[in-house]
């Protein structure tokens, strides 16, 4: 009995080596053909090793025939060990599948994450990448998106409706209003809806009769400081001029409304536009043209 | 284990019900005694061979370290064999210093799987310009604990591998051929399909974005592809020299944020002409755009160059270029 067994061992070894040879060889030729990076390689082979030298020492085991409670004891440790170590990386992994199960944002959409302003290029499974404003890619681990504060300018417009307590057959009544060519269109819109809802709807949106086509629609918003030495009959005009300049650039007309005083007036643009990258691509401009205008007079 | 020989039957104490044999304790007292000798001979021994190999005292240490360790674990089954402890004390002990350790070395271990996850997903490799967190500067090595970084001032810093998995990761370095197949899928995907004929409008809304995506993406690189030409061209001559983290498929756009005082046109023009005159040194010249305004207008620049030694060597001196641009007089 004892000598088929060490035969056995010496059989099951053997096996094990020749596996543990042709995985190396595989991983030698496919992954160098493909231009893997080095050190992934490297690790690749480390990770077979080990896992080798673990079927090595099961098999002694088999053969040597401990007494179970130093088995159990042993097995506790290393399962201990090992459950320990994988937390970072579950709870990584973990928190993808919670990010793509949820859906507190999609792919496109225009968000601010902590304060890492961009759009959503791609939800993997370790890291969320999203494109700056200024062209440069930002990997945020998942864990990190569901730690911080997250706000999506990118809104889908049914989720709108239904927080202004507006129903689909209202909505579809609208619909067909704007799309035939009847005459006072506006008022007979405003006779369907309530009159908090229609109230919310219009400081939210300036032309709301356009927009209850869009499925999805961007409202982003973002601060200016401008002194308070110019006279604000001014700046109030200049700021009109962009905004009209820049309606058939959004497809809808930006906003802006001043939201503190203090040593400056800070003043807040709303821009509405079916097209997130629109937004992105527009910012630069935009604000150049702002600053242009505004600082006009101290260039002379 | 009464029955194992005569050793055994000669005599035995009794502590409660825990029965302690004579023999065992003699046994273990000698075996200490020659644990002891053989631990001195074997690093005696050890010493010599290394130093004569030239290896460093390090790796003794280390060596040393584990045998200890080894050894510590050996006594321990020892002790609990010859001195007949019960089975099941064995199991609650071990249980609670199993548990103890594993706690310990959760860091450790952490830290170790986090560079195999990193190594195993790249994202970064040796040779890129990264921001990790808050700290940013060039990939010299990628171990299983660390990532060295090598910062804008020279200075060599090791960053765990479990913060490199926490924190946000800016990876500068662009890689050409990636870029080059991003470009070709977006133009096969677009290539032959008409628009007027979908009347999904899901499906029109994604084929608009494909569409944008590509123009973005021809029109914020087309630096690359000229660079790219460049470096084509100069890879005949060389006349510049370059660090060895210079790759074909490699290309550094490297931003940064700048905070200027009031008068655009001022700072604009002055910012054009320090755009030029650095074109030498990243073979194009860098761009500036506006992004915000407060109490100061806000610009960030765009550093385009194939080394990313480039930007470790020239950066204060384009920091200080800018300052004594725009604030003298």
């Amino acid at each position: 009995m004892a000598v088929s067994k060490y035969l056995w061992f010496l059989v099951v070894s053997a096996l094990i080596y020749l596996a543990y040879r042709v995985v190396m060889s595989l991983i030698n030729r496919i992954l160098n053909k493909r231009g893997y990076p080095v050190n992934a390689i490297n690790v690749l082979k480390l990770l077979v090793r080990v896992f080798t030298i673990i079927l090595y020492i099961i098999s002694l085991l088999v053969i040597i025939e401990i007494p179970e409670e130093y088995l159990i004891s042993l097995t506790s440790i290393s399962g201990i060990i090992i459950g320990f170590a994988a937390t970072e990386i579950m709870s990584q992994i973990i928190s993808g599948i919670y990010l793509i199960s949820t859906k507190p944002f999609g792919v496109n959409d225009l968000i601010q994450l902590g304060d890492t302003k961009g759009v959503v290029i791609e939800i993997g499974m370790n890291y969320t990448v999203v494109q700056r404003i200024d062209g440069t890619l930002v990997k945020i681990p998942n864990k990190k998106i569901l730690d911080s504060k997250l706000k999506n300018y990118t809104i889908k417009m049914k989720d709108e409706f239904e927080k202004n307590n507006i129903n689909k057959d209202s909505v579809e009544e609208i619909k067909k209003i704007s799309e035939s060519k009847e005459k006072r269109k506006k008022s007979k819109i405003s006779s369907i809806l309530r009159k908090e809802s229609m109230n919310n709807l219009k400081k939210l949106y300036k032309d709301f009769s356009d927009l209850i086509f869009e499925e999805e629609v961007t409202r982003y918003t973002f601060q200016i400081q401008v002194l308070l030495n110019v006279k604000p009959e001014i700046i109030i005009k200049k700021l009109d001029t962009i905004c009209k300049k820049y309606k058939s650039i959004y497809k809808y007309e930006p906003n802006y409304s001043i939201i503190n005083f203090g040593y400056r007036a800070t003043i807040q643009f709303v821009i509405t536009s079916p097209d997130p990258f629109v937004i992105v691509d527009q910012q630069e401009k935009l604000i150049n043209d702002i600053i242009y205008l505004l600082y006009q007079k101290e260039e002379m | 284990m009464e029955d194992d020989g005569f050793l055994w039957s000669l005599s035995s104490f009794f502590i409660g019900e825990w029965e302690i044999p004579f023999m065992g304790l003699l046994i273990l007292g000698v075996s200490l005694i020659i644990i002891f000798i053989l631990i001195k001979l074997i690093s005696k021994i050890l010493k010599k061979r290394l130093k004569l190999k030239g290896i460093s005292p390090d790796m003794y240490n280390g060596f040393k370290f584990f045998l200890k360790i080894f050894i510590a674990f050996g006594l321990v089954i020892l002790i609990a064999y010859l001195l007949n402890i019960q089975e099941k004390y064995i199991a609650v002990i071990s249980g609670i210093v199993g548990t103890a350790i594993s706690f310990a070395s959760m860091k450790a271990i952490n830290n170790f799987i986090a560079g195999i996850w990193i190594t195993l997903t790249t994202p970064f490799q040796v040779g890129d310009y990264v921001k990790i967190g808050n700290k940013e500067g060039l990939v010299i090595e990628i171990s299983l604990n660390y990532t060295k970084l090598m910062y804008q001032d020279k200075n060599i810093t090791l960053i765990p591998n479990i913060e490199c998995l926490k924190s946000n990761i800016i990876n500068y370095t662009i890689s050409t051929t990636w870029f080059m197949n991003e470009i070709y899928k977006l133009e096969s995907q677009i290539e032959g399909v008409n628009i007027e004929k979908i009347n999904n409008d899901a499906i029109k809304l994604n084929f608009n974005h494909q569409k944008q995506k590509l123009e973005r993406m021809k029109k914020n690189y087309a630096q690359i592809l000229e660079i790219q030409k460049t470096l084509d061209e100069k890879s005949l001559k060389f006349n510049k020299n370059h660090s060895k983290y210079v790759d074909e498929d490699r290309i550094v756009r490297y931003t940064f944020n700048i905070a200027l005082n009031k008068t655009p046109k001022r700072n604009s023009i002055l910012l054009e002409e320090i755009c030029k005159k650095w074109a030498k040194e990243f073979e194009i010249p860098p761009k500036f755009i506006t992004s915000s305004v407060d109490a100061f207008i806000h610009y960030y620049f765009i550093i385009i160059t194939p080394d990313p030694m480039d930007i470790i060597e020239y950066m204060d001196d384009f920091y200080k270029d800018i300052y004594k641009k725009l604030y003298s007089n």
